[in-house]
């Protein structure tokens, strides 16, 4: 993206014909995103609570402060009753150095990036299957894939390239098969259109891979398909999946078939079936289903997860995730922490940290402050009520953001932040794309860039850092992430960055070959399944799934600030199928009270076919009621996600 | 430099509150010079000016013939609005205009009128029929049919009580839900008709309000027997700058602002979209 | 030198004259970013400027309809509300710019006198020289010559340059024109028969490049007779990614949507802002009602606005010049953007 800038002021955003991914476009947001950059609301002066009012305060009493109580929490509490929450927009040099500050200065284990709302079970299973905790796949590999499968994942909305690649390779006779309990725009252009219940995509897939396997139509020299046979795939039988998931077995068969014939298949998947109880699962059993037909690795095929937010991969790559350090390393091996702290020159804890809900959900116990960075946490994460409470009961808050956030308004101290146009470093996208973005104006008076930000209050905690650029603080971070081993900082700089892993800087690596090698990996293990806790019954007997629409981002803290954005989504709606409104005498246009056992909104009405019966589709918003404040909070037990795709709903009149 | 987007100063005179949430403001511009040679003509509208809030625009509600001020009637349902109801007497707005084109009047005379309003389509019908009662005698037969949600919903209270007190012309109100004080008709304002008697061939027919209104207003006139020229209406589309420039109100070819917003029912019928 | 008169001067001697005005006034024109793509801005010297390319994907209109430009600003510290006026464009040069850029310009110029004069674009359009530069080679989605939009014009220019190699030909379009050169005198001699053939030569050439498959008429008349199956605007509605690319880029397009910007209490400013009709936001009313709440109904406005409203409402010309920038800049790539779109309406009306 280019923007246009006159006498400090950012004008215009025009795309860039040159660079590899967006090649000359941009999607809505990318056109019209810089309104937010200039907008008056934007925070430029440190803000500390005093006698319960937000007032502005200098920098350096800020940041003392801010040092100030933490060392007493810590002092009086211990050194982990501090959590950090890294932000997943911001660069990958300022998330690296907020890990550096969590785990040696901070010195504490609870430390967590917001992917795990979205895609945790996503990063876990890849990471275990092939060493990373990345796609495994580009986005170019939607041009060239035998058979595409899109679970879970709304591409059009969600990610304007991966949905624009998809439509020309359907409108080009490639099949797509899409599942979702919704009807969607390009639904009509695909090949076939599965329409399981909610929740129960674990059986689905794994049928596929049982269908393939019953007629011998996998991949050729795969080892261990005895033990994926009996170790559970059996028992999903095309029958067995019918009755769960409510999918003809023919229709199970076609997809199969469409699958077996194909070249290869490529994998396109987003929170649809990774925000549920299954979520681990569910990935494992499309990882097993790629590894079947031998797409793994091959160009074409793999799995890509189709990731929230500009820089979320960098926050995982960078060490933002609980589990994971720097070049996703696993802090529990004793060999992964001596080797940090020898680089980093301090120990880190040993323990294991609180993951994103579970800091929320100690907050005031074993949590006595958090440092929130870029995040709008009160309306991201689900059961907002419980959420909104759990901030309050924090001795300290601390946030970082460009917006007084809801998160912020409830902050005993706010930091104001830099916009994406105001600061130097480096990207990581979806596709393991590392770019560098460059700053097209100085930050606005009183803001400052998340890396500087982090770096002087390290200072004030004492920390022995000097105030480094990012070009240096990517140098350094590159010595203890491997994967980022061979990239040079100019190189980034081109449009299109680099794909990595580049051993050198010529070598442009688009699949995941190079990383696999031989290795096709092996097959998981088949789960079976857990019981959703959230199930209808007769006091509330919809189902309810929440989505995305193009128009939103997670929150809507940016969105709602620019001023053509804002006009897009100006009505909270609830979809509900036309014979279930026929039975409830509901009509479009309708106010109606949407309920679940968290929390109630009040929405309007949209009949529709597009959503099966039975079910209630409610997309991300914040008007007359959060729509997180409905959704569960119980987590997935292997990944800690939040379940917070479904849960069971009543409408009432209003 | 002569820019068309920049409004003209203008003082608020007087504020009634018609309803809840519908006032009438009565402006006079700040320039000696504007309030002596300011004119306009019934149909015709304003782009209203709160600074920091927005623009929004609103047709002229007052007479044409006493142009020295002018009322918008206005009801609060955006952030223009809403920050214009917190304005007071003495407070300033910019506005652009006369903008539009405009109600035949010299073309109608020396035939019957009819005026079919819907709620808050009144206010630009005021601006026709308060210069049409200045030369009442230029007029046949004079019928207003008013329909509104509740009595309380209903805007120019005393002067509908003055228009029913007139001999000379037939006011017929209607609401859709009545309160213990009303003893008028109740229904929509289409079954107002079968209480009134007209010569279709010699009655012009004006009628603003709720798009759904007007759909079953224009109807029922062309099932009376009504000549498509006769049926005059208003569009209304989201408006910006008012100068047929934006391209938001655009229908067509034809732009709401400046090739409207009053049209015949015929060159309604020709646009591609409703 | 009369209008029509057309000279070859010198390339360098021409460029040399062109620095010396970089001193004096604002020169907008061709240079090459980092990356390789070439954008138009203000050139600071010949360093910047480059003569190796097609056009920029980011059109030419916005040096005069801004995509974010002061319409005034408003203090309310005062007893009065004062409106200051925003400041005039000071005159200034735009070098380099390509036909269907020049013949998108003439079409706005149409649109923004019409009804009401819009002072704003004219101050802008009045103070600026146009140098316009033919085209000798298009790129893979330029289609001007269906759409009298190039690669060469008869009219709209000060001065058109075509690139002879190491001469420019130079056809004088304006009295504006005429003066630049008459201030700066340079050798130069009135073009010859050699002159003229060799432009008739990179003429045909280009034009030979270009694939004449979007000729715009046959659409044009279906359109406007309604022979277009709805079920074909209903595929295309669904495949819309409304990101508003088209209109941002076209030359022929001018909507815009006007804000407010307050600067805390007392001040601020009116812009506007470059809008799309391919927005849902652009037709909602406060009602909440939305007479184009589907992508289908959205699409389908925008083709009979270029293909039929615009040609009535500016005396034939249809609301394109063929720069092709649409093309680059749809997210539903290939099936979107005007050419396309002019093929699959053929190919149904068939």
């Amino acid at each position: 993206m280019l923007l246009e800038v006159e006498k400090g002021v950012v004008l215009a955003a025009a795309p860039q014909r040159d660079h590899p991914v967006s090649r000359g476009t941009l999607c809505i947001k990318g056109w019209n995103g810089h309104q937010i950059i200039h907008h008056p609301e934007r925070l430029t002066q440190p803000l500390l609570r005093i006698n319960d009012r937000l007032k502005p305060v200098s920098w350096n009493k800020a940041l003392s402060y801010a040092a100030q109580r933490i060392t007493d929490l810590q002092q009086a509490h211990g050194r982990d009753c501090v959590g950090v929450v890294g932000s997943l927009k911001t660069v990958n040099e300022a998330s690296y150095l907020l890990g550096k500050l969590a785990r040696t200065v901070l010195h504490t284990p609870h430390l967590d990036a917001p992917l795990r709302f979205d895609h945790a079970p996503s990063l876990r299973v890849l990471r275990e299957q092939s060493g990373f905790a990345n796609a495994a796949a580009a986005l170019a590999d939607i041009e060239k894939a035998g058979a595409i499968l899109v679970i879970g994942a709304d591409a059009k909305a969600q990610n304007a390239r991966a949905g624009s690649l998809l439509l020309q390779a359907a409108k080009r006779g490639v099949p797509v098969i899409q599942v979702d309990p919704r009807e969607q725009e390009h639904s009509r252009f695909f090949r076939l259109h599965l329409r399981p219940r909610p929740g129960t995509d674990l059986a689905l897939i794994n049928a596929l891979s049982h269908i393939l396997l019953a007629e011998d139509w996998q991949a050729e020299g795969l080892a261990g398909l005895a033990k994926l046979r009996d170790d559970g795939l059996e028992r999903f039988t095309p029958a067995y999946a019918e009755s769960v998931s409510g999918i003809a077995q023919d229709d199970l068969r076609s997809a199969a078939g469409l699958i077996a014939k194909a070249s290869s298949l490529l994998i396109l998947f987003g929170t649809g079936i990774t925000q549920q109880a299954n979520g681990t699962a569910n990935v494992r059993a499309l990882w097993n289903l790629a590894l079947l037909t031998g797409s793994i690795g091959r160009e074409g095929g793999g799995l890509l997860p189709l990731l929230t937010a500009n820089n979320s991969q960098g926050a995982v790559d960078t060490g933002l995730m609980s589990e994971w350090g720097p070049g996703q390393r696993d802090l529990q091996e004793t060999a992964v922490r001596r080797a940090i702290e020898a680089a980093w020159g301090a120990s880190l804890p040993a323990e294991k940290g609180l993951t994103l809900q579970e800091m929320i959900d100690h907050a005031g116990g074993r949590i006595r402050a958090l440092y929130v960075v870029g995040e709008n946490l009160a309306w991201s994460a689900p059961e907002s009520a419980k959420t909104s409470a759990a901030l309050d009961k924090l001795d300290f808050l601390l946030v970082q953001d460009l917006f007084l956030t809801e998160t912020a308004a409830r902050a005993d101290l706010v930091l104001p932040a830099a916009s994406f146009a105001e600061q130097e470093g480096s990207y990581t996208s979806l596709e393991r794309r590392l770019q560098r973005v460059r700053r097209a104006i100085a930050p606005l008076r009183g803001c400052k860039p998340d890396l500087e930000i982090i770096q002087l209050l390290a200072g004030a905690l004492a920390a022995p850092w000097p105030l480094r650029k990012a070009e240096e603080v990517f140098l350094e971070m590159q010595q203890l992430m491997p994967c980022y081993g061979g990239i040079s900082w100019q190189t980034i700089g081109h449009p299109g960055g680099v794909l990595w892993p580049a051993h050198t800087d010529d070598e442009e690596c688009t699949l995941y070959r190079k990383l696999l090698g031989d290795r096709q990996g092996a097959f998981t293990e088949v789960s079976t399944g857990l019981p959703f806790g959230d199930e209808p019954d007769a006091d509330y007997p919809f189902t309810l799934i929440t989505g995305r629409p193009l128009f939103h981002r997670r929150t809507g803290t940016l969105v709602t600030r620019s001023f053509t954005l804002d006009k897009e989504d100006p009505v909270a709606t609830i979809e509900i199928n036309t014979d279930d409104a026929r039975a409830l005498k509901l009509r479009s246009g309708w106010p109606v009270i949407v309920k679940s056992r968290r929390g109630e909104v009040r929405r309007t009405v949209v009949v529709t076919r597009a959503v099966p019966p039975g079910i209630l589709y409610l997309p991300i918003h914040h008007k007359d009621g959060l729509s997180q404040s409905l959704m569960p909070s119980m987590l997935e037990p292997e990944s800690a996600i939040p379940q917070m795709k479904l849960c069971a709903a009543k409408l009432e009149m209003v | 430099m002569e820019n068309i987007y920049l409004p003209d100063l203008a003082v608020i005179d007087r504020i009634v509150d018609e309803t809840h949430d519908i006032k009438t403001f009565t402006l006079q511009f700040a320039s000696r010079d504007l309030r002596k040679n300011f004119r306009f003509k019934s149909g015709q509208f304003v782009e209203a000016s709160i600074f920091g809030a927005g623009e929004a625009p609103f047709g002229f509600a007052s007479n044409p013939n006493h142009p020295e001020h002018f009322d918008i009637t206005v009801r609060a349902a955006g952030v223009v609005t809403r920050a214009m109801h917190a304005l007071k007497p003495g407070d300033y707005m910019g506005i652009r205009g006369p903008l539009g084109n405009h109600f035949p009047l010299e073309e109608v005379k020396g035939q019957d009128i009819l005026i079919i309003a819907g709620g808050i389509g009144l206010p630009p019908l005021k601006s026709l029929i308060d210069p049409m009662l200045d030369c009442r005698g230029d007029f046949g037969q004079f019928i207003i049919l008013y329909g509104a949600r509740t009595p309380a919903d209903r805007v120019y209270k005393p002067l509908l009580q003055e228009w029913s007190e007139r001999g000379d012309i037939t006011l017929l109100q209607t609401v859709d839900t009545p309160d213990a004080a009303w003893s008028g008709p109740v229904g929509v304002v289409t079954t107002l008709f079968e209480k009134i008697k007209l010569a279709v061939d010699r009655t012009v027919a004006f009628t603003c309000g709720p798009p759904v209104m007007i759909r079953f207003v224009i109807q029922e006139l062309l099932a009376m027997g009504f000549a498509e020229e006769r049926i005059i209406s208003t569009l209304e589309r989201y408006m910006k700058c008012g100068v047929g420039k934006c391209g938001h109100c655009a229908i067509g070819h034809k732009y709401i602002c400046v090739d409207g917003p009053v049209f015949s029912w015929r060159q309604i019928k020709r646009l591609p979209e409703r | 030198m009369q209008a029509g008169t057309r000279l070859v001067v010198n390339k360098q001697v021409f460029l040399d004259n062109l620095s010396l005005c970089m001193q004096k006034m604002t020169v907008i024109g061709p240079q090459k970013l980092r990356g390789g793509e070439v954008t138009f801005g203000p050139l600071r010297s010949l360093r910047g400027l480059t003569l190796d390319y097609v056009n920029d994907l980011d059109p030419l209109k916005r040096f005069f309809l801004p995509q974010r430009e002061v319409l005034f600003a408003y203090d309310l510290s005062g007893k009065k509300p004062r409106l200051l006026q925003p400041e005039q464009e000071k005159p200034r040069l735009l070098f380099g710019i390509r036909s269907c850029d020049v013949q998108g310009l003439a079409h706005m110029d149409g649109f923004f006198q019409g009804a009401c004069y819009d002072e704003l674009y004219w101050a802008r359009r009045r103070n600026t020289l146009i140098i316009s530069m033919a085209c000798n080679r298009p790129n893979e989605s330029c289609f001007c010559i269906c759409c009298n939009g190039g690669p060469w014009l008869e009219s709209g220019f000060d001065l058109q340059l075509t690139d002879l190699g190491e001469e420019f030909l130079i056809d004088i379009g304006s009295r504006a024109g005429r003066v630049f050169l008459e201030e700066r005198p340079m050798p130069a001699v009135t073009a010859s028969r050699r002159h003229e053939t060799r432009r008739r030569e990179l003429m045909e050439a280009c034009d030979a490049q270009m694939v004449p498959t979007a000729y715009l008429a046959k659409a044009c008349i279906q359109i406007t007779n309604n022979r277009v199956r709805e079920e074909l605007w209903e595929e295309m509605g669904s495949e819309c990614f409304s990101c508003g690319g088209c209109t941002h880029v076209c030359p022929c397009c001018t909507c815009f949507d006007v804000v407010d910007c307050p600067e805390g209490a007392k001040s601020g400013t009116r812009v506007r802002c470059w809008d799309s009709c391919q927005y849902s936001g652009f037709t909602r009313e406060a009602s909440g009602h939305n007479p184009r709440a589907r992508a289908k109904e959205r699409v389908k406005r925008r083709f009979y606005h270029k293909l039929s409203y615009a040609y009535i409402q500016q005396d034939g010309h249809p609301g394109c010049v063929g720069c092709g920038r649409c093309i680059t800049v749809c997210e539903a790539f290939g099936l979107l953007d005007i050419s396309a779109v002019v093929k699959r309406l053929r190919r149904d009306g068939q």
